[in-house]
């Protein structure tokens, strides 16, 4: 029977972090020698309990409730353009750097189908100035429409939404939602996926 | 805040050429390690906004400074002063009644029981983390983080082949610890 092997090596084993001929000698040693399996077992255990207490850490950062989102088609998405692929760019790499200038807390969205749902009172947007009626009959569809009733009829209750733009065809099941400041002190929102990966993204109101 | 200009060395500092280099290497390790280091310190303290002080603190401290071990020098020193702000008591208790409160306005009346209880195993992690050696509390930290142990070893000024040796006895450490102040829930 090959020799014990000290206790950090077993450690590494079990983490898959010793040279590949170590884990095979450490494999074919555990194969024989029932007291460092017992000690493996033992390392592992602990290991992840360990592990699983300091993920209690992990969970504080992200206690908020969800919010809805509703992602656009991929055709949506490339109508917007390049020029939001670029802001995007910036965007994930600003999302490091941007310190306090984002909410001290992403907002986590609860796992559910993004294209199910509507989006209802997001709290960044009730809280920002919802956009001024008298601005729209400038588009061309509103111009077909009697402007003056328009007026007459304002709804600033009902702050404007902006739709997240998808970046692909993957439904969404679960993300955070954040903030970041651009580089010319635009906000937008982009969706992190667990990934990491940006899947959405939308410019915050009144840019 | 925007911490990245503040370590940009503004041209009425960047007088000579040691100078100007000092600001590129630290920025190099800000870009890789400042998000790590603030998940980090967020986990110790519990607290993001004072997490990031206490990151943006380090980095430009650490740009004043020549070190052999730029990276390793700020995981450590970012640690103590997480700790420092975790010893801090009065403040953790009553952030933690702060948390408390809002989660008991916020959830329903299952989840806030839950997160009260979360809330408190939390404050007894942390505890236990400052109790243990500080290299101990980083490594536990940074491993569940999920670096390797190359980047353990190189974050935290080992040598690689050491890491699995330290990591089980930390470990050991923290669980004796644990279990000696909590009981047996570890």
């Amino acid at each position: 029977m090959s020799s014990c092997w000290p206790e950090g090596e077993l450690r590494a084993y079990l983490d898959r972090e010793l040279p590949p001929g170590d884990l095979e000698r450490v494999a074919a040693h555990l194969a024989e020698c029932p007291a460092c399996r017992t000690q493996c077992e033992e390392l592992a255990g602990r290991a992840s309990r360990i592990v699983a207490l300091m993920q209690t850490l992990r969970a504080e950062s992200a206690p908020r409730p969800a919010i809805p989102v509703k992602a656009q088609t991929r055709k949506y998405w490339r109508a917007a353009g390049a020029a939001a692929a670029a802001v995007l760019v910036a965007s994930a790499g600003l999302w490091l750097m941007v310190g306090k200038s984002r909410p001290a807390q992403p907002l986590t969205t609860a796992p559910r189908h993004a294209a199910s749902v509507l989006p209802a009172a997001q709290p960044d947007v009730v809280s920002a100035p919802p956009v001024a009626p008298a601005a729209e009959p400038a588009k061309a569809p509103a111009a077909a429409r009697p402007a003056p009733k328009r007026r007459v009829v304002p709804r600033p209750s009902r702050p404007k939404m902006e739709y997240f733009y998808a970046l692909d065809d993957d439904p969404i099941d679960a993300g955070v939602v954040v903030r970041v400041t651009l580089d010319d002190h635009r906000q937008a929102d982009v969706i992190l996926s667990s990934d990491g990966r940006a899947r959405a993204i939308r410019l915050v109101n009144g840019n | 805040m925007q911490p990245a200009k503040g370590l940009v060395l503004s041209p009425a500092d960047a007088g000579t050429r040691d100078e100007d280099r000092a600001g590129v290497w630290i920025e190099a390790v800000f870009r890789e390690h400042y998000p790590r280091l603030v998940s980090l310190l967020a986990r110790l303290t519990g607290n993001r906004s004072e997490a990031e002080e206490i990151a943006s603190d380090v980095f430009c401290k650490a740009a004043r400074r020549k070190l052999d071990e730029p990276v390793a020098w700020i995981y450590r020193a970012a640690m103590n002063a997480g700790f420092d702000a975790l010893r801090a008591g009065a403040r953790g208790r009553r952030r933690a009644e702060q948390a408390a409160a809002e989660t008991i306005r916020t959830a329903t009346p299952g989840d806030a029981l839950e997160e009260m209880l979360a809330e408190e195993r939390r404050g007894q992690v942390r505890e236990v983390l400052a109790l243990v050696k500080p290299r101990d509390a980083q490594l536990l930290l940074l491993r569940a983080e999920g670096l390797s142990y190359r980047e353990l070893a190189q974050t935290l000024g080992l040598s690689a082949g050491s890491v699995g040796t330290l990591l089980a006895r930390a470990e050991a450490e923290f669980e004796r610890r644990f279990r000696a102040r909590f009981g047996g829930g570890a």
